[in-house]
Parts: C-alpha cells; structure tokens; sequence
C-alpha cells in the first residue's frame, strides 16, 4: 500500500499537468491517495484472507489497521493548499475530486473512525479467536474487506465534488454496512440488515429522483456549475429544482439519521455487532453528514434561506425526538446500553445539523467550521463509549453497568469521561467546547429560538448521562444476579489487547483535546473550501 | 418530442413504486417496486441528457451508474432475504418484529422472539467467553 | 420516423402541439402506457411469480423507451443487467424463500389504502410539477447521443473517478452477497442454538 503512495509521487508531476485537451483526465495519485489506500489495504486482506493459514488469521486485522494508518499517514501531504484531479477535459471545467480542508477532515474523521472500529472488533472477528469455539464470530477476511471497503467509501465522498462521484461514494460507504450489519448469520443481524437495507435502498430511490430533477433545472451535476445554473435557472424551472433539491436531502438526511429518516437506528444498532454499530453511528453518520454539507453549501447554495430553514426545523425535531426517547429508556431492557447510545447518536446529529442551517441562513460556508469540530469530537468520544459497551458485554442491559467502579475500574473511568464528554460536562471539557462552537454559529446566524430548543436539549441530555454516570458508581445491589447471566464476573477476564488499544487511543485523544481544545477548534476558524 | 412525455411516465412510474414499497408484504416484492423507482429515475435521466444536449452526457453515465448500483443492491437484497428466511422462516415485512422498541420492553412476544432471546442469550456468552 | 422528424425539426416550439404527435411520440406513448400497465399490474398482483414476470414487460419496454430516446447503449444495458440478471435473481429469490406460484394471499400488507393514498398523492405532486416545468420542452432527437462509441468516450473521459469507485462498490456487494448466503459450515460448527431454529438448515443448498 505505501508502495502504492511512493509510486504516485514521481507521476504526479508530469501527469497533473498534462495537456488539458487530452482524452483521458488527468490523475494526481497524491490527492486519491486516501481513499486509494484504504480501497487496495481492502483488497489485500481479502487476497491475503485465502492464502494465510488458519492459524494466523489474526494477521489479517492487524493488516487492515496497517492500511488504514497508512491511508492516515496519506493525509499528511495534502494539508496546505487545496488539489483538485480528476478534472473534467473540455470546456465545462470542474473537478470531481478536490483535497481541501473540508475533504482532509472529513476523511480524517472516516478513516480515523474505521481504525478505531478495527481495533475494537479484533477480538470478535474469529480468525483472532479460533479457540472460543464460537460460531457467532465473524468471518474474518470478508469483514475486514467490508470494512475497508466501506471506509473507501466515506474516504472518497468528501472529496467529491459532482453529483454522480457524491451518490455512488455513498453507496459505496453503506453497501458494505448492509453485510456488516447482518454478518453474525443470526436472527437479529439479519433484522437489523433487512430494516437497514430496505430502508436505505428507498431512500437512495427517492434521492436519485430528487438528483434527476437538479440535473435537468441545472444542466450539470457538478456542484460549483449546479450552484450557477440554479441561479440563472429559467422561472419554470425553479419549482421542479426545489423539489429536486428537497428529494436529493432526503438521501443525506437518512445516512444522517436525522428526524423523519431516524426509526431504522435503534433496530439497527441492536442487531448489529457492537464495533459495527460504532462504526455506523460514527463514520455512516460523517459520510452523510460531508454529504449533507457538500450539497447544501456547494451546489444549492442560491436556495441557502429555503435548506437553512429545513434544516433548522429537522436539526430541532432530531434532537428533541433522540433525547426524549433516549430519556426514556428503562434500566431492564435488554440491550438497553446500545438502545441509549443509539437514540443518544440520533440526539448528536441534531446538534451537528445545526451549523449547516446556521450556514444557509448566514449565506456563507463559514459555520460549517462547528460541525467538522464537532463531529471529530462526537466520534472520538462515540466510539470510545461502544468500545466500553463492548468491553463489558453481558445481556447489555443498563443495569449490568450497575457497579462497574467495583468490577473494572479502568473501564468505569473510561464510560464515565465519555458520557461526561457526550453530555458537555467537565471533566469532559471538549464536549463542552464543542457544543458552546456549535451554539455560537447558531446565534451568529440569527437562529436564536435552535439555540434555545439546543440548550433544553443538552439539559435534557445531561439526565441520562449523569444517570448512567451514577449507575457505574452506584453500590452493585443486584450483582449476583447480573454475574451469573453475563457468564463471569467482569474483572475476571483480561481486557483484549485491540480493545484495550481502541479505548486508550480514544481515552487518551478525548483527554488530550480536553486539556488543549485549540488542536480541534482551530478547523473552525480556517477557510475550509 | 415533447419533453413531458417521458418525465410524466418517469414519474407516473416512480409514484407506483412508491406505492408497492409502501403496500407489498413480501420483502422481494418491495425489492421489485424499488428497482421500479430506480428505473422511472433512469429514464428521466436519459431524457433530461438528450434534451439538454449535454456535452458531458452526466445523465446516461448517471443511468449507467444507477443500473450498476441497482444490480448490486438486489444481489445483496437477496441474500439478506435468504438470511432472514432461514433464521426466521418468513419472507413478510411485517412480521420481523423482534427488534422493535415495544417488543423488547415488553419481553415477551411470539414464538420466534423466545428462540431469539436464545440466541441473544448465546451470543451474550459467547462474547463473555471470548 | 426520420422524415417525420425532420418535418417536425424546424418548427418553431409554439407551433408544435399536443394535437399533431410525431411517429416517434406515438411509439413512446403507446410503450409507455405498456409499460406503465405492466408496472401498475406488477405491484397489485397475487401471483408472486407473476410478478415478476410483469416486471420483466415493464424494464424491457422502458429499454424500447431508451432507443426511442436514441441511448442505444443505456438500452442494451438495461436487457442485459435487468432482463438478463435482476429478474432471474428475483425469480431465484422468490423459488428459495418457497413462494407459493398460486395465489398468495399475504402478498400484501394491510395498509393499502394508505399506500394508495401516498401513491396517488405523490403522483399527482410530481406530474403538475414536471407538466408545469416543461410545458414548454421539447427535445431534439436528431443526431445519435448514445452509441457505444459515445458511451465510450464519456465514460473514460469524464467519469473515470465514479466508474472506479463502483468497482468497489460490486465487489463489496459480491463478497457481501456471499458471505451473507454462506452457511456457517466453513470454519466453524453449529451450535445448538441454531440447530433449534433452523432444523434443516445444514442440508438446504
């Protein structure tokens, strides 16, 4: 894979500036390298999932986590100035892939999001455990190559910068979420793969409709050339390019998991194994969330006072729907600790709607800063919290976690900073920081009555989290009971060592940006296209 | 030819898409209605490109692109089925149930909830195990 | 047709009309009210079998639609993957879930009036919308769009990065689609629990 990237250097040059009439487009190797990476690190383990023997197929999560920090490390050159390949040859110009710092942090956030998930789910694939006789586990070669894959996929989305490359970027970051989701081979997987999958397909159907609609007013799919043909769009046109435009944010706003498109969640990450529910709430929600922004801030730009609106109301209805039902939740349900976390994801995204109204009402890209701020935030910390959920297993039920100081310490901590850093409390202070970013762009944008429906949120927020928090310090009334169904006694087993890793590395950057919030808050002020 | 002809059929047949995702039971039949709205968005593409004359022709490499991904979500969409079918013995939308909110609170449903709280079970102590 | 085209060409837009349909626009009407039946046929019927073979009218009179529209290729495509492989899958699909060839009776659900509702209201919504938008539209099918050639030279000379990028997408969908069917005899045993759900499992395939 690195060979990959250095055989790319010497190319780039010459190729980037081939003649601009040529047949074929031109091709800078650097600025794909991130998604590039992750899609061959994907083909690798799948070659490499035949040929190794049983024994080390533990290799093999080991391989995919290589690629993905690599395709990382592939970030680094690009940051500065903005690289646009993949142009188009002829007189239209435009590019469909462009490396700016918009793209940079959203692939930062994706490939960054499915590192982590790997590390999490070393220790579920089989091939990493083929003593625990478990049948359940999962295969290992095909569910690294999804996950590459589907990371490939919200890598390239992004980056790009026409409507064809967006739609099937974002195909490509959920296709492979469908297997995932349903890869145990069991009763509730397959649910949760069949509610995902029909829903979703649906949703594509009705978006790819609402993108008809914006090619014909428009006459292009490029975001900039839609962005000046809705403008000068001929009167008869502009309804059907406002509905075009409303139908083509129904797609986004599902992989958002925002209000109206919000049932599939729960089910979903119920069903699904834990890591993989991590995953979706974290880098499925970036790939819609990158989508969602491109869309509205690029290419429909003229309409920003329409979208603004909607999105305000959807940001509004998101939050209240996540947090109430969250609120709701009852300590004995079974699952229950994931049934929160993905009610309390769907809260999130409320939140980081927010700025993308803000950004339609104040006609500038500017508040868009908030979201990516907050989104790296919200998935560091997100996928911190399933790792613990992970860790300490059982039915899942809340009143498992009853206790958890006594049993685990470590693990205890570490949910407790979560939580703390989801509901914006010290000392979780990079919650904090993210959420007063957010509520600033909302009242910079005159959207006064979101950041008050915001503020009743956080409060509302703040009641299942600090309940949760307490619960793992409470006195373990129950504990006899609730060992004897989890199998053992939690403090009994080792912490394996991929999932030790994933909750270091989200523990330690959580705590690292709390102390100095700056290192995330500085993508806020900076131009990001 | 007069552009509404085929934009009103594309979207005549996308609305009884609409209709057989929302009233059909068998999940391969709503897979059937969806690859009918997949297919009213293709032909408005491919008239929108020829009316628009368009040099970059984005709406039949879009329509290329929307037949590959169809293709590709009714090969998985499939197999999904296939899986739920096996464990679950059913092929109807609506009796794949188990993982709904009230369900779960309530703890107690039909047959094949008790068959997967089982499950739920094992694969609790299997992830206990590991 | 080509003459008829070529009498309709040069006229002005307002004197065209509804009134004097060109051959062409007789052909895509009639198809199009095929397959529209087909399509209406297909998500009402019972026979589930019959289903899709009414879908199969219905993709391959839109493939007659495409060449009307002059996109030979987007047509081909359309029999082939459509015709050729969706319908089968479909087929194979309705055969492996033990779908009955008669009349089904659960084949729908029992909210069809709100169903019909939704359709008939979105039908409505998007037909003023789109008569509304292009009342005035008409397109010019001279000059060939569409061949393979064209195609050709579009696809790799402007949509490269999407074409690469859904080479991943099938493969995801092909490892998916495998890994899903997959029964768990590979590496590793059964366990009890599945043997009580699912009694003949090991032997179906």
């Amino acid at each position: 894979m690195t060979t990959a990237h250095d055989l790319g250097q010497p190319f780039m040059t010459p190729l980037a500036v081939a003649d601009p009439g040529g047949l074929i487009q031109s091709v800078d190797w650097v600025a794909v390298a991130p998604p590039l990476i992750a899609a061959l690190a994907a083909l690798a383990v799948l070659v490499a999932d035949l040929f190794l023997p049983e024994a080390r197929k533990r290799l093999l999560g080991w391989l995919s986590a290589a690629g993905l920090l690599a395709a990382l490390a592939a970030l680094i050159p690009l940051v500065g100035d903005a690289r646009s390949t993949f142009c188009f040859t002829g007189p239209a110009g435009g590019c469909s892939y462009t490396a700016d710092h918009f793209a940079l942090a959203f692939q930062l956030l994706a490939l960054g999001g499915a590192l982590l998930t790997v590390l999490l789910s070393l220790h579920t694939v089989d091939g990493a455990a083929p003593n625990s006789g478990s049948a359940a586990g999962l295969p290992g070669g095909e569910y690294w190559f999804l996950l590459l894959s589907s990371a490939c996929g919200a890598a390239l989305l992004p980056a790009a910068r026409d409507l064809a490359t967006l739609v099937i970027a974002l195909e490509v970051a959920t296709l492979p979420g469908f297997a995932l989701v349903g890869l145990r081979r069991d009763g509730r997987g397959a649910e949760s793969a069949l509610k995902f999958f029909l829903s979703s397909v649906t949703a594509t159907a009705v978006m790819l409709l609402g993108v008809s609609f914006v090619y014909a007013a428009a006459g292009t799919v490029q975001l900039q050339g839609i962005a000046d043909g809705l403008a000068h769009a001929p009167g008869q046109l502009k309804p059907l390019a406002e509905a075009g435009a409303v139908l083509t944010l129904v797609g986004f706003a599902f992989k958002t998991a925002a209000v109206p498109f919000h049932f599939w969640v729960p089910d979903t990450y119920v069903g699904a194994p834990l890591p993989v529910a991590g995953y979706l709430s974290v880098v499925g929600k970036a790939a819609g969330l990158s989508g969602l922004a491109l869309v509205t801030t690029l290419a429909f730009r003229p309409y920003g006072h329409t979208w603004g609106l909607v999105l305000a109301v959807l940001a509004a209805l998101t939050m209240t729907a996540g947090n109430t039902a969250a609120l709701r939740q009852r300590a004995d349900t079974p699952h229950g600790a994931v049934r929160l976390l993905a009610w309390s994801s769907v809260g999130q995204a409320g939140y980081l709607l927010v700025p993308l109204a803000a950004a339609g009402y104040a006609d500038s890209a500017e508040p868009l800063g908030a979201t990516v701020a907050y989104a790296l935030i919200y998935g560091l910390v997100n996928l911190g919290a399933f790792g613990v959920v992970a860790l300490v297993g059982g039915s899942g039920r809340l009143d498992g976690f009853r206790g958890l100081a006594g049993r685990n310490r470590w693990a205890a901590f570490a949910l407790a900073f979560f939580l703390l850093c989801l509901a914006g409390l010290p000392p979780g202070v990079v919650g904090l920081f993210g959420k007063v970013v957010v509520f600033r762009s909302a009242v910079d944008a005159g959207l006064g009555w979101l950041a008050v429906v915001m503020a009743v949120n956080v409060v509302i927020a703040l009641a299942y989290y600090l309940k949760w928090t307490a619960l793992l310090f409470a006195p373990s009334a129950g504990e006899a009971g609730e060992a004897g169904e989890a199998g053992e006694p939690a403090a009994t087993r080792r912490t394996p060592a991929g999932l030790g890793a994933a909750l270091g590395l989200a523990a330690a950057g959580a705590a690292v940006l709390s102390v100095a919030p700056q290192l995330v808050l500085r993508v806020v002020s900076g131009s990001l296209f | 030819m007069h552009l509404a002809y085929p934009a009103v059929l594309a979207v005549l047949l996308f609305s009884v898409g609409v209709y057989g995702v929302l009233a059909r039971r068998n999940v391969i039949l709503v897979l059937m209605s969806v690859e009918l709205m997949l297919n009213a968005v293709n032909l408005n593409l491919v008239a929108f490109d020829v009316w628009l004359r368009d040099t970059l022709h984005a709406g039949q490499a879009l329509t290329l692109f929307t037949i590959t991904i169809a293709a590709a979500e009714i090969g998985l969409g499939l197999a999904i089925v296939l899986l739920v079918y096996r464990t679950r013995r059913t092929a109807a939308v609506d009796e794949v149930t188990a993982l709904g909110d009230r369900h779960e609170a309530d703890g107690q449903g039909a047959d094949d909830q008790g068959a997967d709280d089982h499950e739920a079970a094992d694969a609790a102590k299997e992830q206990a195990a590991a | 047709m080509s003459t008829l085209l070529a009498a309709a060409g040069p006229l002005e837009p307002a004197a065209r009309s509804y009134l004097s349909p060109t051959g062409q626009e007789v052909v895509f009407l009639l198809v199009g009210v095929l397959v529209l039946g087909a399509a209406v046929v297909s998500v009402t019927t019972r026979r589930l079998v019959h289903a899709a073979l009414w879908l199969v009218v219905a993709l391959g009179g839109l493939a007659v639609e495409f060449l009307l529209l002059t996109a030979e290729f987007v047509a081909w495509v359309q029999v082939l993957v459509y015709l050729g492989s969706v319908i089968v899958l479909v087929l194979f699909g309705l055969m492996l879930t033990r779908a009955p060839i008669g009349r089904s009776p659960d084949a729908d659900s029992g909210n069809r009036p709100a169903a019909l509702a939704v359709g008939l209201a979105s039908a409505a919504t998007l037909v003023t919308l789109v008569v509304d938008a292009f009342r005035s539209s008409w397109i010019d099918l001279s000059g060939a769009a569409g061949t393979t050639r064209v195609t050709g030279e579009y696809l790799f000379s402007h949509w490269v990065l999407p074409f690469e990028a859904l080479s991943v997408l099938l493969l995801a969908a092909l490892i998916g689609a495998i890994v899903l069917s997959r029964t768990q005899g590979g590496r590793a045993r059964p366990r009890a629990g599945k043997l009580r759900t699912a009694p003949t499992k090991p032997k179906e395939r």
